[in-house]
């Protein structure tokens, strides 16, 4: 018996139809668990199976799509028991038939993983790996990750296979019309992914017919250079009677399925609604066409779960912000865990134009791969811009790899033997592309035929790792003139050298002009004559006037801004800076009218007249805003005046944080969480807000929080106040098990909130304060505290 | 997908004649409607409804009172699953980052698409000479949240749909319907009084 790597990419092959379909024929009843029929159905299963192999497929693939232990939490026949009888059923099946093969079929778990829905990512790895294990131990030869819909459990799945298998790994995934993931992601950001990851074979399957995958099919081929498979339903789906019927005859099928497969596809089989009848006739029409195979494809790409960012079609701008060197303010919040601040610090600079950012959380008094891990997910969970590990850290750095979303950039390998050794292995595992820095351990070299050594050595030393060159960045470093006047022609050489011969090259630009006055000009000029060399990636502040002046200005004049469009939106079509008119105004009217503008400046004003910072939060900012929480208490006033002005005090008091540091800005220590099994924060999130305008330090766990980290915090600060919210009947519980534990174990105070509560509710769960508002919240805080 | 600016207004709990919010509502919308894909399942059942709830031809049954006495003239339903998407959710948390008013007007305009997509769906939908009800969604009146599990189930909302429910029985992505339509041929409609039916009162969204 061949080997199934042996044939693929060099020869057509063909997957089975729909067994689901089949199942239902054979009389399988709506909402039964297909994978029992393995036990109480075994012949039927293999008669479906042996239909296909007569047909002609070389691969079947095993019922146990739904065999995941999220998926079957309780079930009858243990995950193991399923997977066996499953696989032998299909092996039975091929009865020793030469490249006839069994795939360990994989469906996806039914669950969005955190932070979108509540299915941690690890328990996704750990039920996929205990399927991938199985599946081997029973003698499948391949395994089919199929119907995928969510490219973070794909990584999932793709993990668990590779840590508990050597089987080759296929993945499918079903898109819609327009070529979107469920979850949004592009074909590109999926396949990106994938390749990266090291499996074998990628393509789709459900949701489409053949007609329409046939539209998607150039974007995957130009995605990625892995054989495709394609899976398609027989057609979209027609309600007809109460039943799903699919209409694409096996004839009409074969034809569609003939173009596609001559287009470049290397497997070719079907899903829903396809029969052993459609597969002879893909066989028949197909059979002496060549498999599509392998393609070259040299792009450098990152992804995250929604999109893709292709750093070979032309420079992009790498936002250098988070990163707490130099920060006091982003210091300040890596110690207290202040992720919010974080991924504003994320937005703003994507908001100016970023296209990729940097993530380094590194310094002192903050343990980074925990906290790497916590950031990584909370900038994912708001935004799709692929993101840059960016630390020296290697247990940091292989949490972040993991936990990431989609096909990361890592910065940074170096030619040291311990950076090689650590960094690389890391890097094919997780699938990132790669920053190599041109040094070593005789430190950088002077010239660039010396750090072009490094960078060649590094490449060599990935591609034996299996790191393909498009995912190496080279780094050729940026020092200072200040030092030596020939560093900026140096580091340009580098550039030079390595776009020709077709790799890609990235820099933290700004360190070029470090100890000189006057940054911008050089730091800017540098860019230009950087990107002028072939710079593919600039590590730059985006919010730097001077440097996204350099950019959008090279990207006009080098051709890579048809019809100068994007320069003529950012400078001609941009509505002219009015010069905002602030009317002198109170910080305290700038409040109550929830005007933000108005309120930085008043704020900032009162700081330069010499006004403590503790005098402008109790004598102008709390009266403001107890001044609207009276008015939206007795209804004069309504909830989006309360929220604005809640908006321009925290536009206020972000001034006097900048200025005097959060620590002298903050009062009492309020915890905030919204309970375990509830995800839903929006009103946790307003009272956070509110509290924090009042001057407290609100601790936010966040939502769907375990009772033990609420305790654990109260524990931790001696909070005198806790406050809870839970939204749903369902999660009422947990919050009553929340509270019996913070009872047992301190002795704060509790105020809870949420939208099915009510007082007598409150009561009836033990919490000591009921609050129907966000104003509420505040008010009975205040009162614990005896304000 | 039509935008209902005076539902978004409600549900941000605005004065309506607030200029301000207004303007927030629309700065919201257009920052919201790119991220929306939005997505529905529907499937048709014969049914019998007894005192204490309804159960479907497959054998499902779905036990409320409230349920019961809404579809107690039906023969027919239609049971119904709709989202907006995860990128919908992903833009509320990004807007709610920056500033608490664009994050509750998110919230806003999130609820009212989700309502006019599901209506648009229902409007869609051919139901010969039977009229559609309104629509009854797990958690109203007596109906447990619980039984959302039937009709995911039913309906394959996380294949289908990549509609997703967690263990606290909520619905990821959060802008997101399921709900049961009552068919009948009695001469009411959509149009019926779209809350009378709900035991909760007080609610501040009642529609009165």
């Amino acid at each position: 018996m061949s080997n199934i790597r042996e044939l693929l990419g060099k020869q057509l092959l063909f997957f089975d139809g729909a067994t689901g379909t089949q199942l239902q024929a054979r009389g399988l009843k709506p909402g039964e668990i297909p994978e029992f029929w393995n036990f109480t159905h075994p012949d039927i299963v293999g008669a479906v199976h042996k239909a296909y192999y007569d047909a002609g497929s070389n691969i079947v693939k095993s019922n146990t799509f739904g065999a995941n232990r999220v998926k079957l939490n309780n079930p009858v026949f243990s995950i193991k028991e399923i997977i066996k009888a499953a696989v032998d059923i299909a092996k039975k099946a091929a009865d020793g038939r030469e490249n006839k093969f069994v795939a360990l079929n994989m469906g996806p778990t039914g669950k969005l993983l955190a932070p979108y829905g509540d299915l941690p990512f690890e328990e996704a790895v750990g039920a996929f790996g205990e399927m991938a294990r199985y599946g081997e131990e029973a003698g499948a030869d391949l395994i089919l990750i199929e119907t995928m819909s969510d490219i973070y459990e794909i990584k999932a799945a793709i993990i668990g296979c590779k840590e508990n298998s050597s089987l080759p790994i296929f993945v499918t995934m079903t898109f819609d019309e327009s070529g979107k993931l469920l979850t949004g992601g592009t074909v590109a950001a999926a396949v990106a992914m994938c390749e990266a990851l090291g499996v074998e074979a990628v393509g789709f399957n459900c949701g489409l017919g053949p007609e329409q995958v046939q539209k998607l099919l150039p974007e995957m081929l130009a995605g990625c250079n892995l054989p495709i498979i394609t899976n398609p339903n027989a057609g979209l789906p027609v309600e007809r009677d109460g039943k799903t019927c699919y209409d694409v005859e096996p004839d009409e099928y074969a034809e569609m399925m003939y173009e596609m497969v001559q287009q470049g596809v290397s497997i070719a089989g079907g899903c829903c609604g396809t029969t052993p009848a459609h597969i002879i006739k893909l066989i028949e029409k197909c059979k002496n066409l060549p498999a599509g195979g392998y393609r070259n494809n040299n792009n450098t790409v990152v992804s995250s779960y929604g999109r893709a960012v292709n750093i070979s079609e032309g420079p992009v701008v790498i936002g250098e912000r988070i990163n707490p060197t130099g920060k006091k303010r982003l210091k300040e919040a890596l110690q207290t865990s202040d992720l919010d601040y974080i991924c504003r610090l994320g937005l703003e600079q994507i908001n100016a134009g970023s296209h990729i950012l940097d993530v380094n959380v590194g310094t002192n008094g903050v343990n980074e791969p925990e906290m790497i891990a916590k950031v990584i997910p909370a900038l994912q969970a708001i935004t799709d811009t692929p993101l840059q590990i960016d630390t020296s850290n290697y247990i940091a750095m292989e949490k972040a790899l993991r936990c990431y979303n989609g096909k990361p950039m890592l910065n940074s390998v170096n030619g040291k033997e311990e950076s090689l050794n650590e960094v690389l292995p890391l890097a094919k595992k997780y699938g990132a592309v790669v920053v190599a820095l041109c040094l070593d351990d005789k430190g950088i070299p002077d010239t660039a035929e010396g750090r072009i050594a490094i960078a060649d050595r590094i490449i060599a030393r990935a591609e034996k790792y299996g790191i393909p060159s498009r995912d190496i960045v080279v780094d050729p470093l940026a020092l200072t003139i200040s030092t030596d006047a020939k560093n900026a022609a140096t580091a340009c050489e580098v550039i030079r050298a390595m776009k020709a011969r077709g790799m890609n090259t990235v820099m933290g630009v700004s360190n070029i002009s470090f100890g000189l006055p006057g940054r911008d000009a050089v730091n800017s000029t540098f860019f230009s004559m950087a990107l002028a060399a072939g710079l593919s990636c600039g590590i730059i502040n985006p919010q730097s006037k001077a440097m996204m002046d350099a950019y959008y200005g090279y990207r006009a004049l080098a051709g890579y801004d048809e019809g100068c469009k994007e320069y003529v939106a950012r400078y001609a079509d941009a509505p002219k800076a009015q010069a905002t008119i602030v009317s002198e105004i109170s910080l305290y009217d700038a409040i109550v009218k929830g005007l933000l503008d108005a309120s930085k400046k008043a704020a900032a004003e009162e700081l330069a007249k010499g006004a403590a910072p503790l005098d402008i939060i109790n004598q102008k900012m709390i009266p403001a805003l107890d001044f609207v929480g009276q008015g939206f208490e007795n209804k004069t006033m309504f909830l989006p005046q309360l929220l604005m002005s809640a908006d321009a005090a925290k536009a206020a008091f972000d001034v006097i944080r900048e200025s005097v540091g959060a620590g002298e800005a903050q009062g009492e220590t309020v915890i905030i969480a919204t309970v375990h099994g509830d995800i839903h924060d929006i009103g946790k999130n307003i009272v956070k807000v509110l509290m924090e305008n009042y001057g407290y330090r609100v601790i936010d766990l966040g939502k769907d929080v375990p009772v033990e980290t609420v305790v654990n915090a109260a524990k931790e600060t001696g909070a005198k106040a806790v406050g809870l919210s839970a939204l749903m009947t369902t999660t009422v519980a947990a919050m009553e098990e929340t509270i019996k534990a913070l009872r047992a174990n301190s002795d704060c105070k509790i105020v809870v909130g949420g939208a099915v509560l009510t007082e007598d509710y409150a009561q009836a769960i033990g919490a000591d304060y009921y609050a129907p508002n966000a104003v509420s919240a505040v008010n009975q805080v205040n009162e614990i505290f005896g304000k | 997908m039509n935008f209902n600016h005076k539902e978004a207004m409600r549900y941000l709990r605005a004065n309506p004649e607030d200029k301000t919010a207004d303007i927030l509502v629309d700065t919201v919308y257009l920052k919201m409607r790119n991220e929306v894909q939005a997505r529905n399942v529907v499937k048709r059942y014969k049914c019998k409804v007894d005192s204490a709830g309804v159960t479907l031809d497959c054998g499902v049954r779905f036990t409320s009172e409230n349920l019961a006495k809404h579809l107690q003239d039906c023969e027919e339903l239609i049971l119904m699953a709709a989202t907006l998407g995860t990128k919908v959710d992903t833009a509320i948390r990004r807007l709610a980052l920056l500033s608490v008013a664009e994050g509750a007007a998110a919230q806003a305009v999130g609820a009212a698409l989700i309502e006019s997509y599901c209506d648009e769906v229902q409007a869609k939908l051919d139901t010969g000479v039977l009229k559609q009800k309104s629509r009854f969604s797990p958690g109203y009146g007596d109906w447990k949240l619980e039984e959302q599990r039937l009709l995911f189930s039913l309906l394959n909302c996380e294949k289908n749909i990549g509609l997703t429910l967690t263990d606290g029985y909520m619905m990821a992505p959060s802008k997101s319907v399921t709900a049961v339509i009552g068919l009948t041929k009695k001469d009411q409609c959509i149009s019926e009084h779209k809350c009378a039916n709900c035991a909760n009162i007080d609610c501040e969204f009642r529609d009165k």
